[in-house]
């Protein structure tokens, strides 16, 4: 149903709803109205009537035997005003028959009839011989007897009165009850059209703000990132349509992000695609130059070791000081040879010999070189475990060597003493478990506009000479070959923690 | 009793300090040559104990002598010795990493390894 229609149906629902209502306090207004009017129209003119030919007969009698009393026997009898009452009683006796007609208890108004006729007759006759100069004697006797026909009549008019008193009654408790029933109606009909009113307008409101509510929750959701998410709003009014807009909507965006990600991932693999290209050529290149600087440096050096063993074995130990100056020859020839031999592990890596071993193998074997070359000094060594049974298929003695490089490195940060801690841990990184070796000083740490260029070839923060610039590039290369990678963290005066992550398959091999 | 060593290395200046201490020593009488051809023919010549054979030189490299010394009856039994600069540190310490089954060192190297070495190549019977 659309929109304009579901409004309205509602409101139509809702007039329809007052109508009725209007309709049903109209009918029972109209028949309290009936009620009443019957209570005027029929019941009030009979009682009215019925009383007042009670008076009038009541009158009638008195006046006969008033003019019987002795005290007015002289005067001349008033006829006029013995006509005018002859004359309202039968005005009465007209209207009563007239109200009569429709009134119930006919019997009992029959038995009125007969006995208001008995009674005017008696009184006829006692008004003529009244009248006529009748026997004195005889006019008593037909006094008594309008007396007893007057009271035959009084007693009927009584009991028919009673009757219609009750009838009154009844008639304004049955008004009475109308009245409270009709108000009750009321008061019932209003309470259903308020109930009625409300529920439909809850209705037609929850049916059209439901879908608006549920939409804008939706737009919410995927306006929080969520383009997969569809709003599940149907129908066929405008809501439906806005809400099959939506989804539309949704479903191009959610295309449009999915193009844009995967051209931005195509373009990231394509740039780091590049990166690699240039960083292999570069190794490349570099591998091509330090193999020839190596081949160029390591002769001229070869010779000049050579002369050197030459010239001290002609100096023989009397000449010391040409001695010192050899040994001083000799040393710088060993530093440059070291700086070409690192060129070349650097420029040309091993192939990989990977065998499966124990972390705790490889620890202890490194530990074990530095504690007999006396490399350690002041620092005190501990090491942690973590691994459980996990072992790591690996090139061992270049791992050796890169965590060989990175201890002697912690311990070169450390120049006045500290603690060199070696930890192993194994963890999930991403899908991905990880073997971990954490290499940890209480060094002077690294400053951290040196972070960036650590691992770059020929960079060093040991002013010293100590270096060649090419340990960290070297351990990140032989730890890349392995699938893994070589992350440092380090915070000034506070020591710095490097961390060899390899790869490892869960059944115990490193991959 | 000395012993005869052939050097063939390219580097003049190299090969005349290593004569000069192999020589030092007394116990080695060194012949040298500077190409590897004439190296070839120097030891058909002199029959040394041992030959300390440079990897890399102009003309015939020091694989391509190996092969022609093992031609020669009387040179195929000679002990060689690698001299190279372009090894790694690690391949010196590995004795699978042998070039052709032969025993080499790096240079730059001291008089002292290098007679070590001369030491344990003759005194092995010849492969």
């Amino acid at each position: 149903m659309r929109l304009k229609q579901k409004l309205s149906t509602g409101f139509l629902a809702m007039a329809l709803g007052l109508c009725a209502l209007g309709a049903v306090w109209t009918h029972r207004v109209t028949a309290i109205q009936a009620r009443v009017n019957r209570f005027a129209n029929l019941t009030t003119p009979l009682l009215v009537a019925l009383g007042q030919l009670k008076a009038a007969s009541l009158d009638m009698a008195v006046s006969g035997y008033h003019l019987l009393a002795p005290a007015h026997q002289e005067e001349p009898v008033d006829v006029e005003r013995l006509q005018e009452l002859e004359a309202k009683y039968r005005e009465w006796m007209a209207l009563f028959a007239g109200a009569a007609e429709k009134a119930k208890q006919q019997k009992l108004l029959a038995v009125v009839r007969q006995e208001g006729e008995a009674f005017h007759r008696r009184w006829r006759e006692f008004l003529a011989a009244q009248v006529g100069g009748a026997a004195a004697d005889a006019t008593p006797a037909r006094l008594a007897e309008v007396g007893a026909a007057q009271r035959r009549l009084q007693r009927v008019l009584d009991k028919a009165m009673g009757i219609q008193v009750e009838q009154l009654k009844a008639e304004r408790a049955s008004v009475a009850r109308s009245v409270v029933l009709a108000r009750r109606l009321s008061l019932a009909a209003s309470a259903a059209a308020l109930l009625l009113a409300v529920g439909l307008g809850l209705f037609v409101a929850g049916s059209i703000a439901r879908p608006i509510i549920r939409l804008s929750v939706d737009a919410g959701i995927v306006g929080g990132g969520s383009l997969s998410h569809r709003t599940a709003v149907r129908g066929r009014d405008e809501i439906g349509a806005l809400a099959a807009s939506f989804n539309r909507m949704t479903e191009r965006l959610e295309q449009t992000t999915v193009s844009k990600d995967r051209l931005m991932k195509a373009y990231e693999e394509l740039q780091r695609a590049q990166q690699q290209l240039i960083q292999s050529e570069k190794l490349a290149a570099l591998g091509r130059f330090s193999a020839g600087v190596a081949h160029e440096v390591k002769n001229p050096l070869a010779i000049i070791l050579s002369g050197v063993d030459c010239l001290r074995e002609q100096a023989g130990s009397s000449n010391q000081e040409v001695v010192a100056s050899l040994d001083i020859i000799e040393r710088s020839v060993q530093r440059a040879d070291t700086i070409v031999r690192d060129l070349l592990k650097f420029a040309r890596p091993s192939p990989l010999q990977a065998e499966a071993i124990n972390p705790s193998e490889l620890v202890d074997g490194t530990v074990a070189l530095l504690t007999h070359s006396g490399s350690l000094k002041e620092t005190a060594l501990v090491t942690r475990y973590g691994h459980g049974e996990t072992r790591m298929t690996v090139d061992k003695n270049q791992l050796q060597q890169v965590l060989l490089n990175l201890m002697m490195n912690a311990i070169d940060a450390m120049p006045s003493g500290g603690t060199l801690t070696v930890s192993t841990s194994v963890a999930d990184e991403g899908e991905q478990a990880m073997c971990r070796i954490d290499v940890a000083d209480t060094g002077t740490g690294i400053a951290p506009e040196h972070l960036p260029k650590l691992f770059e070839p020929f960079y060093t923060t040991k002013r010293d000479k100590k270096g060649t610039g090419l340990g960290l590039s070297i351990s990140k290369t032989i730890v890349e070959s392995h699938g893994g990678t070589l992350s440092l963290a380090s915070e000034v005066g506070k020591g710095t923690v490097v961390t060899i992550a390899v790869p490892i398959n869960r059944r115990g091999g490193v991959g | 009793m000395t012993q005869v060593i052939l050097v063939i290395d390219d580097e003049a200046d190299f090969t005349f300090f290593v004569k000069k201490n192999l020589e030092a020593t007394g116990q080695y009488q060194v012949v040298v040559c500077n190409d590897g051809a004439q190296g070839v023919q120097r030891a058909r010549q002199h029959r040394p104990d041992a030959i300390l054979l440079d990897v890399m030189m102009p003309g015939m490299p020091g694989e391509e002598v190996v092969n022609e010394l093992k031609k020669h009856k009387e040179t195929e039994r000679i002990p060689v010795v690698f001299l190279t600069a372009l090894v790694r540190p690690d391949e010196t310490a590995q004795s699978s990493n042998l070039i052709g089954g032969h025993r080499f060192i790096a240079k730059p190297v001291k008089i002292s390894e290098l007679t070590a070495l001369l030491r344990s190549v003759t005194a092995a019977p010849r492969a």
